[in-house]
C-alpha cells in the first residue's frame, strides 16, 4: 500500500503543478497586461493607478472564479464518484467560502454606498455656489482690466496710425511716459519688434502678435509671471501692430490667485469625483477580493488539512474492510484527529494480531478437525468392521445410521436408507426392544430375529448419548449376535443341568439302591430284621423320592418363568403384602419398615416381584433360625427405586457373594440353588438388578434396584 | 429569443458608435517626397463631457493617431508609418485662458494660449498638413496603401473599472502613391 500511496502522491503532485500552471499563466498575463497598460497610458499619471487597480480587480476576480469554479467542478465530480472525504470537503469548503464571502460582500456594499454618499456631500450646492461666486468676482475684476486694456490698445493704435511710421517708436515712448500704460510693444507684420518699452519686461510670443493682426485683435490676454500683465493689441495700419500691457495689481492678483486656486481644486476634485469613487471602490473591491481570496485559500488549506486525515482514514477503513491489515496511516498530529488516526492504527494492529491468532486457531482447528476426521474415519471403519451391530437412534426413535453388521442383522442392504427399516417386519421387534431398553437404559435384552429362514439371537443394549445440555439427543443400539454363544450356552447349561440332575438324581439313587439291596439281602437271608430293614429301606426310598420330586418341581419352576408384565404399582404395598404372612407365621421374627408415604409408583410385575421379596424374606428367616429382625426400607436415586432388606442373621460371606446368583449354587443342605438365580433373572427381566449390601455389617443385606 | 437579443445588442452597439465623433474628410498630398495628411473632426466633437473635462482645469489630452498602412490578403495589414500627435489643453481658471501644448511623437512642438472655447475647438478640430515623413519606401502606383486616422477624445471606464476610451474609431482613406 505504501508503494501505491507513493505513486499516487507523485501523480497528485504532478496534477497540482498542472493545476497551478493555469493561475500562474493568468498571473503572468495579468502582470504583462498591467505593464502594457501603464506603458501605453504614460502621461496620464492619475488614471494609471486606477487602471492598475482595475487590472488587479479583474485578475483577482478571474483567479477567484477559477478557484471556485475548479473546486465546484472537482467537488461535484468527487461527490458523484462518492470519493472518500469528498462530501465533508465540499461542505467545509463551502462553509469557509461563505464565511469569507458573505461578510466581505456586505462590507463592500456598505463601503460603496458610504463612498457614494460621502463623496457626493463634498460637492453640495452651497459649496458650489460659494466657489462660483468667488470665481465670478475674480472674473469681474479681471474683466475690467481686460476691457480697459483693450480700449486703450485701440486708442493707442488709432493715435499711432496718425503718426508717420518713422516717428511711431518715439511716439510710443511719449504715450507711455505720459499715461497709464505699463508696457508697450510695437512690431511689424513679420513679428519683429520695432519698439519695446520698458525693454526686457517679457517676450510676446508669435501667436499673440498674429492675433493682433486678426479682425478682433488681441483682447485682454493675461500673462502671469514675476510681473503679471493684461495684454491687448490692435493693428496699426496694415503693417504694424501695437500691444499695450497693464500690470496687474499685486494684492488683487494674490487674492484672485487664491480664489482661483481654490476654485481650481474644487473643479478638479469635482471632475475627479467619479474617478475618486471608482478608485475607492476599486480599492475596496481589491481588498474584498483579497480577503475572499485569502478566505478561499485558507479554507482550501484547512479543508485539505481536515479532510486529508479523514480521507486517509476512509481509505484505511476501506482497505481494512477488504481485509488488508498491513497498513498504517502516515499521519501524525497532536490534535484530536491525530488521536483518532493513532487509535485507528492501534486498532488495525490489534485486528492484525487478532487475525493472526484466528489464523493460528483456525490452523489448529483445521488440524484438530482433520485429526477428528481421521479419528471419525477410524471409528467409522472400526464400527463398520465390528462384529456387533451399531445402530444410531434419533430422539424420536427413528433409525439414523447402521453399520454393516447391523444392516446385516436388520436385513438392510448397503444402498438402503436407514429409514427403510420401518417397512420391514423386523422393525417391530426392534421397536419393542427399544421401548423396553429405554425404560431400563442399562439393561440388556435378548432379541430373536428371523429373516429368510434364519434365526439370530441378538443381545441388544442401548447407550443414551446426551448433548451439551445433558439432554438425551440420540441413542446407540448395540446388537450383539449371540446366536452361536446362546446355542453353546444352552448346550453348556443343559449339560450342567444334566450333570446336576445326574448328580442330584444319583445322590438319592444311591441310598435307594442301597436300601433296595439291603432289603433284598435281608429277604434272601431271611433275616430277622427284614421287617425293620424294609421299613427303613422304604422310608429312605420314600424320602429320596420326595427329594427328587422337590428337585423336579424346582427345576420346573425355573424353566417355566413367565414373561414379566409391567404395570405401575406401589412398592410399599408390595412389601407390606409380601411380609404379612411371615409376620403371622414367625412371631419371633420382627419386621420393621421404613416406607416413605410419598414414594412414587414404579412399573413392575406384581406377582413376580412379590416372589422375589418373599424369597428374600424366607432366606433371612431361615438364616436367623426363625428369630431376629428384618428391616425393610425404600429409597430413591436418579434412576432407581431401591428396596433394601436387612436381617440380623449371620450375613453372607464375601467368597460366595459373586456366586450366589448363579443357578444351582446353594449353601443349604436342601435346595437346588435356583432361588437366588430366579430372583436375579426376574429382576433382570425388569431391567433392574440385585446386589449384596456391602455396607451393612449387622447381618445379610440385599438391595433390589428397579428402574424408575 | 437569444438571436433577437444578440441582434438588439449589435444594433445598439452600432448606434452608440454612430453617435460619437467621427473623423471627417481625410486628404493627403505629396511635397518634396514627403506625405502630408490633413483631416478634421466632424462638428460637435467638443461634447459637453469633453468641455467639462477641459473646464475642470485638469490637462485634457486629445490623441491623434495617423498611420500609413498596406493591406495584406489573409493577414493583418502592415503599418508602414505612424504619427501620434497629442494636444493637451489646460484651462486656467484665473486667466480664463486655455493653454494648448502640441507634441508630435512625444516631442513638444508648440505651446499657445487661447482665450475662447471657439479658439480651442478650432485648434483641436483637426490637423493640417501633418508631415508623415518620406515616401521613398512606398511603391509607386501601388493601390494597397491607405491612411487611417483615429482620434481619442476622452478617457473613460466601463463599469467603473474597465478602461474604455472615447474615440472616433479608425477612419481610412486610400492612398494613391505618385
Amino acid at each position: 500500500m505504501d508503494g501505491k500511496r507513493t505513486e499516487n502522491a507523485i501523480k497528485d503532485r504532478g496534477k497540482r503543478w498542472i493545476r497551478l500552471a493555469l493561475p500562474a499563466l493568468l498571473l503572468v498575463a495579468g502582470i504583462g497586461f498591467i505593464y502594457h497598460v501603464i506603458r501605453s497610458k504614460e502621461g496620464h499619471p492619475f488614471k494609471n493607478p486606477l487602471i492598475v487597480l482595475a487590472v488587479i480587480d479583474i485578475f483577482l476576480l478571474v483567479t477567484l472564479f477559477y478557484l471556485l469554479f475548479r473546486q465546484l467542478i472537482k467537488g461535484y465530480l468527487q461527490w458523484r464518484r462518492v470519493k472518500e472525504g469528498a462530501r465533508i470537503r465540499t461542505r467545509l469548503l463551502t462553509a469557509f467560502v461563505l464565511l469569507g464571502l458573505i461578510p466581505s460582500t456586505l462590507l463592500l456594499i456598505s463601503a460603496v454606498l458610504m463612498i457614494e454618499s460621502a463623496v457626493d456631500k463634498w460637492f453640495t450646492l452651497p459649496v458650489h455656489t460659494v466657489n462660483e461666486a468667488g470665481q465670478r468676482l475674480v472674473d469681474a475684476s479681471l474683466d475690467l482690466l481686460r476691457t480697459g486694456s483693450a480700449r486703450r490698445a485701440d486708442s493707442v493704435a488709432k493715435q499711432l496710425e496718425a503718426v508717420p511710421e518713422d516717428l511711431q517708436p518715439s511716439f510710443v515712448s511719449h504715450i507711455v511716459k505720459g499715461g497709464d500704460i505699463d508696457a508697450v510693444w510695437l512690431f511689424g507684420s513679420d513679428g519683429a519688434t520695432i519698439k519695446e518699452w520698458p525693454s526686457g519686461v517679457m517676450q510676446v510670443d508669435a501667436f499673440k502678435k498674429r492675433k493682433c493682426f486678426s479682425e478682433d485683435g488681441l483682447r485682454g490676454y493675461i500673462v502671469l509671471g514675476d510681473k503679471s500683465y493684461v495684454l491687448s493689441g490692435s493693428r496699426v495700419g496694415s503693417s504694424r501692430a501695437v500691444i499695450v500691457g497693464y500690470l496687474l495689481p499685486e494684492k488683487m492678483l494674490t487674492e484672485a490667485r487664491f480664489i482661483a486656486e481654490n476654485q481650481k481644486l474644487y473643479l478638479q476634485a469635482k471632475a475627479e469625483r467619479q474617478f475618486f469613487k471608482i478608485s475607492m471602490v476599486s480599492s475596496f473591491l481589491a481588498l474584498t477580493l483579497a480577503v475572499i481570496f485569502a478566505a478561499v485559500w485558507i479554507g482550501m488549506k484547512l479543508t485539505r488539512e481536515i479532510s486529508k486525515p479523514l480521507q486517509l482514514l476512509l481509505e484505511g477503513t476501506e482497505e481494512v474492510s477488504r481485509g488488508n491489515l498491513d497498513l498504517a496511516i502516515p499521519y501524525e498530529a497532536k490534535d484530536e484527529i491525530g488521536t483518532v488516526v493513532s487509535s485507528f492504527n492501534k486498532m488495525v494492529d490489534d485486528l492484525k494480531e487478532s487475525k493472526r491468532e484466528i489464523v493460528k486457531s483456525n490452523q489448529e482447528l483445521r488440524e484438530a478437525s482433520e485429526a477428528a476426521e481421521r479419528r471419525r474415519h477410524y471409528i467409522e471403519t472400526l464400527v463398520e468392521s465390528l462384529n456387533v451391530g451399531i445402530v444410531s437412534i434419533g430422539r424420536d426413535g427413528e433409525l439414523l445410521t447402521a453399520n454393516n453388521r447391523a444392516r446385516e442383522f436388520l436385513g438392510l442392504s448397503k444402498k438402503d436408507l436407514p429409514a427403510k427399516i420401518v417397512t420391514l417386519p423386523v422393525w417391530q421387534v426392534i421397536k419393542d426392544s427399544l421401548r423396553d431398553l429405554s425404560r431400563h437404559p442399562e439393561g440388556r435384552k435378548e432379541v430373536t430375529i428371523s429373516q429368510r429362514e434364519e434365526t439370530r439371537v441378538l443381545i441388544a443394549s442401548l447407550v443414551p448419548i446426551s448433548d451439551a445440555e445433558g439432554e438425551v439427543s440420540r441413542s446407540i443400539l448395540i446388537l450383539e449376535d449371540v446366536t452361536d454363544l446362546s446355542r453353546t450356552q444352552r448346550i453348556a447349561a443343559w449339560q450342567e443341568v444334566a450333570r446336576r440332575l445326574a448328580h442330584e438324581i444319583k445322590n438319592p439313587l444311591t441310598p435307594i439302591r442301597l436300601s433296595a439291596q439291603r432289603i433284598r439281602k435281608k429277604a434272601r437271608e431271611g433275616a430277622e430284621d427284614l421287617h425293620e430293614a424294609i421299613l427303613e429301606g422304604t422310608t429312605t426310598i420314600e424320602k429320596e423320592v420326595e427329594s427328587m420330586m422337590l428337585m423336579v418341581n424346582e427345576f420346573s419352576r425355573f424353566a417355566r418363568l413367565p414373561e414379566v408384565k409391567l404395570r405401575w404399582g406401589s412398592l410399599s404395598e408390595l412389601v407390606l403384602t409380601s411380609a404379612a404372612p411371615y409376620q403371622n407365621a414367625y412371631p419371633k421374627v420382627r419386621f420393621s419398615f421404613d416406607l416413605p408415604e410419598a414414594f412414587p409408583q414404579v412399573m413392575f410385575d406384581h406377582e413376580q416381584l412379590e416372589r422375589v421379596v418373599k424369597n428374600l424374606f424366607e432366606n433371612s428367616i431361615e438364616a436367623m433360625k426363625m428369630a431376629g429382625e428384618i428391616q425393610v426400607s425404600l429409597s430413591m436415586t436418579d434412576k432407581w427405586a431401591c428396596v433394601s432388606i436387612r436381617d440380623t442373621g449371620p450375613g453372607i460371606p464375601h467368597e460366595i457373594r459373586e456366586k450366589m446368583f448363579l443357578p444351582y449354587f446353594s449353601t443349604k443342605k436342601k435346595g437346588m440353588g435356583l432361588g437366588m438365580a430366579i430372583v436375579a433373572r426376574i429382576l433382570e427381566e425388569h431391567g433392574g438388578r440385585i446386589e449384596v449390601d456391602g455396607s451393612y455389617a449387622g447381618g445379610a443385606g440385599m438391595t433390589i434396584f428397579l428402574p424408575r | 429569443m437569444r438571436r433577437s437579443l444578440a441582434i438588439l445588442l449589435l444594433v445598439a452597439a452600432f448606434t452608440v458608435q454612430a453617435k460619437g465623433p467621427k473623423v471627417g474628410k481625410i486628404s493627403c498630398g505629396f511635397d518634396n517626397l514627403h506625405l502630408f495628411v490633413t483631416f478634421s473632426l466632424s462638428d460637435g466633437f467638443l461634447s459637453q463631457d469633453v468641455l467639462d473635462a477641459i473646464n475642470s482645469t485638469k490637462p485634457t489630452t486629445f490623441t491623434y493617431e495617423v498611420e500609413v498602412a498596406k493591406k495584406r490578403t489573409g493577414w493583418f495589414d502592415k503599418t508602414i508609418g505612424r504619427r501620434v500627435v497629442e494636444k493637451t489643453v489646460t484651462y486656467d481658471n484665473l486667466t480664463r485662458q486655455y493653454d494648448l501644448v502640441t507634441a508630435v511623437d512625444g516631442e513638444e512642438k508648440e505651446k499657445i494660449s487661447l482665450i475662447s472655447v471657439e479658439e480651442v475647438e478650432e485648434s483641436l478640430k483637426g490637423m493640417t498638413a501633418l508631415d508623415m515623413g518620406s515616401v521613398v519606401d512606398l511603391s509607386p502606383g501601388e493601390r494597397a496603401y491607405y491612411i487611417r486616422v483615429r482620434v481619442t477624445l476622452l478617457k473613460n471606464f466601463v463599469l467603473w473599472i474597465i478602461p474604455s476610451d472615447e474615440d472616433t474609431g479608425w477612419t481610412e482613406k486610400e492612398l494613391k502613391t505618385p
